[in-house]
């Protein structure tokens, strides 16, 4: 069986294993604050139920977009492929594909200057949008916040 | 953490301290709780969120590239220290050890044992090896030199 692109681009383009989790743990701490701070905030403004979960997808979206942008400013318009994997597990963008003369032959989109010249990875701003423990560790932080400050003030 | 951005969250966790003992001070006050807060109270709280969430992520740790490729190529660019393969890459050579005669090795184990200075071995080795390279250089330029004319 030929090799899938996401095997080729791992075995072209190798992910540093390290890096990895570091991206990913910076990302995670970021959020656990950040929600607990919007619990903290959801509290004072004595939000209940539903509105209070709207706010926190609210926040969430501000906060992710933030980091983006950040992102994006830092690494001269590379943008999230070049920190995260992804969501298909470090498939890049662009094309690499083996022929059947068995060479495999690469092509990264508009890597050149344009975009910082990282190698990018597919679906790599799903990690930044939804990752990082948005709907789990971040969650129950963020409930904790809630019911903590709305049990203090009333 | 840049002084920059610890001022920013420091200054937006005031504001949400502040819109939070308003916000009692509100609800001690008119001891019910139906009663809907102030505007400046809410406006102050989403403006507070704001500027502490803009202050964490500008003091976010910085991400690496993740691409072995990139991730090289920085630690190359900052002078190579950070290479986690120095050690392999600046080492001695091997020891030529044909060069080795019977009566050296046993020589050298003598010493060793009877010094406990284990480097001069090391170093004796390195001597040998380094003239036996040179010798071997001197006799192909000595090859190359016929063959150029």
């Amino acid at each position: 069986m030929a090799p899938t692109k996401q095997e080729l681009s791992l075995l072209i383009n190798p992910l540093v294993p390290e890096a990895v989790q570091h991206n990913n743990r910076v990302l995670s701490s970021l959020h656990s604050l950040t929600a607990f701070l919007l619990g903290l905030s959801a509290g004072i403004l004595a939000l209940q139920s539903a509105t209070g979960f709207a706010f926190y997808f609210l926040g969430t979206v501000l906060v992710s977009g933030l980091f983006h942008l950040a992102l994006i400013q830092r690494s001269s318009g590379a943008g999230a492929g070049a920190f995260f994997p992804g969501s298909n597990a470090g498939e890049i963008e662009g094309s690499v594909a083996m022929g059947k003369d068995g060479v495999v032959r690469m092509d990264l989109v508009d890597s050149s200057k344009k975009r910082g010249g990282f190698v990018l990875r597919k679906g790599a701003w799903r990690d930044v949008w939804f990752g990082g423990g948005v709907l789990s560790e971040a969650l129950s932080g963020f409930v904790l916040g809630w019911t903590g400050v709305g049990g203090v003030l009333r | 953490m840049s002084f920059l951005s610890k001022l920013v969250t420091l200054f937006g966790l005031i504001l949400l301290t502040h819109a939070g003992y308003s916000a009692h001070e509100h609800t001690i006050l008119f001891n019910n709780t139906r009663l809907a807060l102030p505007h400046d109270i809410i406006v102050e709280t989403l403006v507070a969120v704001v500027i502490v969430s803009i202050g964490l992520v500008l003091g976010a740790e910085k991400l690496k590239p993740i691409s072995w490729r990139d991730w090289a190529g920085q630690i190359e660019r900052d002078g190579g220290a950070r290479n986690p393969y120095l050690g392999l890459e600046e080492r001695y050579g091997f020891w030529d050890i044909r060069n080795w005669t019977y009566r050296e090795p046993v020589l050298a184990v003598a010493l060793w044992l009877c010094s406990g200075v284990s480097c001069i071995c090391v170093e004796h080795a390195l001597t040998i090896s380094q003239a036996k390279r040179q010798e071997f250089a001197d006799w192909m330029r000595g090859q190359d030199l016929p063959a150029k004319q």
